[in-house]
């Protein structure tokens, strides 16, 4: 069964196509990498799937009431904010909001304990956030989009300024995530982490979906250089397909 | 819970010694007997009278002006907003200082009030038609700023122009801010603005939490923003303009008393909401106390009190910004 679709979609910006005829269809359990250079419109795509910015075309989750939407998709947009100074566990159970009627239940407490073990941050569930590292803090986040426990997460370049590990860490929880049916939407501009941890790339270029596939069949040495401007080294490995991009043409 | 029944007890407390406090000499017990008795004796007057309206007011007011503040705060992600930001205030005493100027206060009872209300009616319109309803917390600063310029300009136009010194007396004096000689009339008057804004300012809780994360996320997550702001701007037009029309212009309380209670609620926006309207009550009243205590024959204007209080507080709330490095 299909958990996203979206047909047509077109996003026009002070009089700017920004987005022209975007079509594709999410089933359960995707880990979808969306790529594509600076400026190619993947933010705006997301936002628009998500019903924040007016848009022409269908998408599934646009259409479903606003106040229910959040039950259904996640979103980690790319600004990183933080307001309060308020602990680790209550920003995480911000996540339980479009769930919670009135009072957070034991369902809610045991959904935001789950989203910190995810990320790896039990001790720091008394710390008070806004005093993290921008790494930690993105964690954090992360952590709270997982406490919503949606059947579609969409993060916005989540990995952006995390060291490796938690790089590496972050993509791994989010396959796992899709193995256990939830589809992932990410944007990130890693070609490398997009090859090994995605199983579908969606590639935007100049507000037009011009690639979707598997990373193996995306990534050719063609579409890197017309989409972005670099040549490449790849290889089927024993640890699976590997992607080093090289120089800049 | 706990602080919740610190502040309550606090409330409480400060409720009974406004009422036990005053120029007429009655002992406690006498005056609250009265006050429960009533009867025709001077004793229950003065406190049905005087200081019952004095006492509740003080409570409607400073709770009205700590939830505003703490609203504002929430939905500007700023400590440093104010619930007078939107020009409420400031098109409120125009309206009132009009009605002095041209006499009408003095005629009618509840023209004062009325007139300040209408004022503060005409400023949220012009700052909602200014602001738009999808405009962002920016536009919303910058239409509250040019409101009060106008109104501030326009108050200062009477005073300029007033043939009659004895009113423009009275103007100054009732822009600093008083709770003195006020009735149950006045109660009446701002109770039912001030119960609905509260009401609609309450209701914030959830999407001001949510703001935490961000506008975007916030309505991603089903907070509907349009509403939530359209809500804020109302509310506090309700409870800050009802309580400008009785009191006059009464500052800082909206911006200290959130500042200092948020870290006993973790900085969650939403529960500072209720906290601090019980610390607002607090402040006004016990600032009302001392207006009493102080200097009981000169009329020290609980406006200027509150001011004297709020701005070291305010200086310090901003040196403590600056070190934080914020």
């Amino acid at each position: 069964m299909s958990l996203l679709h979206v047909k047509d979609l077109e996003v026009a910006l002070r009089g700017r196509q920004v987005l022209e005829h975007v079509s594709f269809d999410v089933a359960r359990g995707e880990m979808i990498g969306l790529i594509g250079p600076n400026g190619a419109g993947k933010t705006t795509l997301m936002r628009a799937i998500l019903g924040l910015i007016p848009f022409q075309g269908v998408s599934s989750v646009a259409q479903i009431a606003p106040a229910s939407r959040g039950k259904y998709a996640a979103w980690m947009p790319q600004a990183r904010e933080i307001a309060w100074p308020v602990n680790v566990r209550a920003l995480i159970a911000l996540g339980r909001i479009p769930h919670m009627g009135g009072r957070a239940t034991a369902l809610d407490d045991a959904a935001v304990d789950r989203a910190l073990a995810h990320m790896g941050l039990t001790k720091f569930a008394d710390r008070t956030a806004t005093r993290l590292s921008g790494g930690e803090q993105a964690r954090v986040l992360i952590a709270r989009a997982l406490a919503q426990e949606a059947p579609l997460l969409m993060a916005d370049e989540p990995v952006a300024g995390l060291d490796p590990r938690h790089q590496i860490s972050t993509m791994t929880c989010f396959a796992g995530l899709a193995r256990e049916g939830v589809s992932v939407i990410v944007s990130l501009h890693d070609l490398g982490l997009a090859a090994r941890h995605c199983t579908r790339l969606l590639v935007v270029h100049e507000g037009k979906l011009v690639a979707d596939g598997a990373p193996q069949a995306v990534l050719t040495p063609d579409l890197l250089r017309d989409v972005f401007g670099i040549t490449s080294f790849s290889a089927q490995t024993q640890h699976g397909f590997v992607l080093q991009p090289l120089e800049a043409l | 819970m706990r602080l919740m029944l610190c502040l309550a007890a606090g409330v409480v407390v400060l409720f009974v010694v406004s009422l036990l406090t005053g120029p007429a000499e009655i002992g406690a017990r006498d005056s609250l007997r009265a006050l429960v008795a009533g009867g025709d004796d001077p004793v229950a007057m003065v406190m049905r009278e005087i200081r019952l309206p004095r006492a509740l007011l003080a409570l409607m007011i400073g709770g009205s002006l700590g939830l505003a503040g703490a609203a504002m705060q929430g939905y500007l992600r700023n400590p440093l907003a104010d619930p007078g930001l939107i020009g409420v205030s400031g098109s409120a005493a125009l309206g009132a200082v009009l009605s002095i100027q041209t006499g009408v206060a003095g005629a009618v009872a509840f023209a004062l009030p009325a007139s300040a209300l209408a004022g503060a009616l005409i400023g949220v319109f012009a700052v909602l038609a200014l602001a738009g309803p999808r405009g962002s917390a920016l536009t919303l600063i910058l239409a509250g700023i040019a409101i009060s310029a106008l109104a501030g300009a326009l108050t200062s136009l009477v005073l300029n122009l007033s043939p009659n010194p004895f009113a423009a007396n009275e103007i100054v004096f009732w822009m600093m801010g008083s709770l003195a000689d006020r009735s149950m009339v006045h109660v009446g008057i701002a109770l039912p603005f001030i119960a609905i804004g509260a009401v609609m300012l309450a209701r914030l809780a959830r999407g001001l939490d949510a703001l935490t994360l961000g506008e975007d996320a916030a309505a991603a997550m089903g907070i509907d923003l349009k509403r939530l702001r359209l809500g804020l701007i109302v509310g506090t037009a309700a409870v800050v303009g009802a309580s400008t029309a009785v009191a006059g212009a009464i500052g800082f309380v909206g911006l200290v008393v959130p500042h200092i209670l948020r870290p006993f609620v973790g900085a969650r926006p939403g529960a500072l909401l209720w906290a601090s309207t019980l610390g607002g009550a607090i402040m006004l009243l016990a600032a009302d106390i001392a207006v009493r205590l102080i200097l009981p024959e000169r009329d020290l204007k609980l406006g200027v009190l509150t001011a004297l209080v709020g701005a070291p507080l305010f200086l310090h709330l901003i040196y403590s910004t600056r070190r934080d490095g914020l």
